[in-house]
């Protein structure tokens, strides 16, 4: 057990769960307070909020992990995709999603496409965003039992509970505030670690050149074409599809100040992946790949080797915060994908706003547990399960969400069409293992984009005052022509 | 095309097109034998993605809210042309 390392990491939990037990009476106000934080949510805290959403286990741990293992161009594609999550999605579907006044992803294909459809996209959303707790969950596995110095399982479960606690809790309000500090332990460490290595090796040409002595491979493109693409088109269409992105756009105060927090989390995100690509230099530069028990653990690695006790403490912390604060927003787009756009939605209109949250908070708990059973053991490495999922997720939700905002004239039978094709192509080709690790989305998608648009040109036009709610998605303000 | 502006005058259409074009080159030239630094050019090609899309950030929201405020002084222009209006 290292200490120092475990005392900083225990006052960590101690301060985020505050914040959720802080929290707990005004989440527990009525549905806007829990899903969406009333709505309110500034510039400054908005940006490191929704950067720290999108900068997951994958951003550090598994980025670092499968470029170390299969080279600096595995890296690179990662960063060319998970950079592009947030600009990619205020060009596109942000701000029209704003206009539309939704609460959720699910609850917007129900108000464009109908109730089939919001009941597809709530099924989509429960299962991909409780597995993509997975990969969160090994990662906290990883490095818990790293420094505590327990066991994976009991890692995985004490800190899989410890998100639950603050999350379920405190919801939005308490995931937003959580998600400023753990955004900035985030990116302050990082930035100190590459500042230290690169202290070491004397810039970036040496540390390059160091790493490429140990490794020669380390510079190679190893993996066929398809990998990276599928890798880049999969992270690039994240932020429109990814519920636990999505949402955060929602939580923003006003359309300006959603798009000006996706902007700072662009920057930020751009200096993470500047840091992670030392770290991952300095990682082969060790040599100690091979002695890793996962590869996924090159970041802890690196951060024992070049930083002091008490800086590597707070890095840990900055990676068990990178895990935690889009572990807390998957809870949350599940949470709402039940409690919202089914119970809700389906099963009990007339239910109170309470009655609303207290199940979100059991359904919280519950999908915790879940993914905390699967993560037991876990069925692939990180950055190829993060792959999977913004892979199904594109395949089923991509086109229809663009095309729903975009296109009048896209129907619900053309939606659906599209969203179950996405669903099962995706399906065959993962079970079928045809294509390379990642590449499934370069066939699943246009699939669904195919069926989308046949089977919206092959039913009757969606009524008038559908096709007028899509303007509407448009307008900056009313009677004003369109922008975005 | 919902609205009625063209497309090359709103700025996430615009901004869309040049980062799919900026992809499709690196993608479809995926430079894997030239080397820089030892590393192969497609990488640094895609670090260089990696940067345009903070600055097209950067463009999409300075653009979007000079529009929104054009609007806005044309919307109030209009309003103060109509009759009965001081």
């Amino acid at each position: 057990m290292r200490i120092t390392e475990s005392v900083i990491l225990l006052c960590y939990l101690a301060l985020v769960t505050g914040i959720g037990v802080w929290f707990y009476r005004r989440a527990r106000s009525s549905e806007s307070d829990y899903f969406t934080a009333g709505n309110s949510i500034g510039t400054l805290v908005g940006a490191f909020a929704i950067f720290a959403a999108v900068a997951s286990s994958s951003s550090l741990m598994g980025a670092v992990g499968s470029g170390a293992t299969l080279g600096a161009p595995f890296f690179f594609a990662y960063a060319i995709g998970a950079v592009a999550i947030l600009p990619f999605a205020i060009f596109l579907i942000a701000g029209q999603l704003r206009r539309a006044g939704v609460k959720t992803v699910p609850d917007f294909f129900g108000q464009r496409f109908g109730r089939g459809a919001q009941l597809l996209a709530a099924v989509a959303v429960v299962l991909a965003m409780t597995f993509y707790m997975v990969p969160q969950l090994t990662a906290a596995g990883l490095i818990g039992s790293y420094v505590l110095g327990v066991d994976y399982v009991t890692a995985v479960i004490l800190l899989g509970l410890g998100f639950t606690l603050y999350a379920a809790l405190g919801g939005m309000w308490a995931i937003t505030y959580t998600d400023l500090i753990q955004g900035a332990i985030m990116l302050l460490g990082v930035l100190v670690t590459a500042a230290v290595v690169l202290g070491q090796h004397g810039g970036v040409a040496a540390l390059v050149s160091d790493a490429l002595a140990v490794d020669p491979a380390f510079g190679e493109v190893t993996q066929p074409w398809m990998s990276y693409f599928g890798l880049f088109i999969a992270f690039l269409w994240f932020g429109v599809v990814s519920p636990s992105v999505v949402m955060r756009n929602f939580a923003s105060r006003d359309a300006r100040t959603a798009r000006r927090s996706s902007m700072w989390g662009t920057v930020f995100y751009l200096l993470l992946f500047l840091s992670g690509f030392v770290v991952m230099a300095a990682g082969v530069s060790l040599d100690v790949l091979e002695s890793l028990e996962q590869p996924d653990l090159m970041f802890v690695s690196v951060v024992e080797h070049y930083l002091p006790t008490l800086l590597a403490g707070l890095m840990l912390a900055g990676l068990l915060a990178a895990i935690m604060s889009s572990a807390d927003a998957m809870l949350l787009a599940i949470s709402a994908g039940i409690a919202h756009d089914v119970y809700k939605a389906h099963l009990r209109p007339n239910a109170s706003e309470r009655q609303v949250t207290g199940l979100g908070l059991i359904v919280m708990v519950v999908a915790s547990l879940i993914g905390i059973l699967i993560a037991v053991d876990p069925p692939g490495l990180i950055a190829v399960m993060v792959g999977w999922v913004g892979g199904f997720l594109l395949s089923v939700f991509g086109f229809p969400i663009v095309l729903g905002l975009w296109w009048p004239r896209a129907t619900s039978a053309g939606a659906l069409a599209g969203m179950l094709g996405g669903f099962v192509t995706f399906g065959v080709l993962v079970a079928g293992q045809w294509l390379p690790t990642n590449a499934e989305p370069i066939v699943a998608a246009p699939v669904s984009l195919l069926l989308v648009v046949a089977g919206s040109l092959l039913t009757p036009a969606p009524p008038a005052h559908v096709q007028e709610m899509v303007h509407d998605y448009h307008r900056y303000r009313e009677d004003a022509p369109v922008v975005g | 095309m919902p609205g009625r502006q063209p497309p090359s005058r709103r700025p996430g259409l615009v901004l869309t097109g040049v980062l799919v074009a900026y992809s499709a080159v690196v993608f479809a030239w995926w430079p894997t034998g030239q080397h820089v630094m030892g590393i192969a050019l497609a990488a640094w090609l895609m670090l260089g993605g990696a940067v345009l899309w903070t600055v097209l950030g950067v463009v999409y929201v300075v653009w979007t809210e000079r529009v929104e405020r054009a609007e806005a002084r044309r919307h109030a222009a209009r309003a103060a042309d109509r009759p009965g209006s001081e």
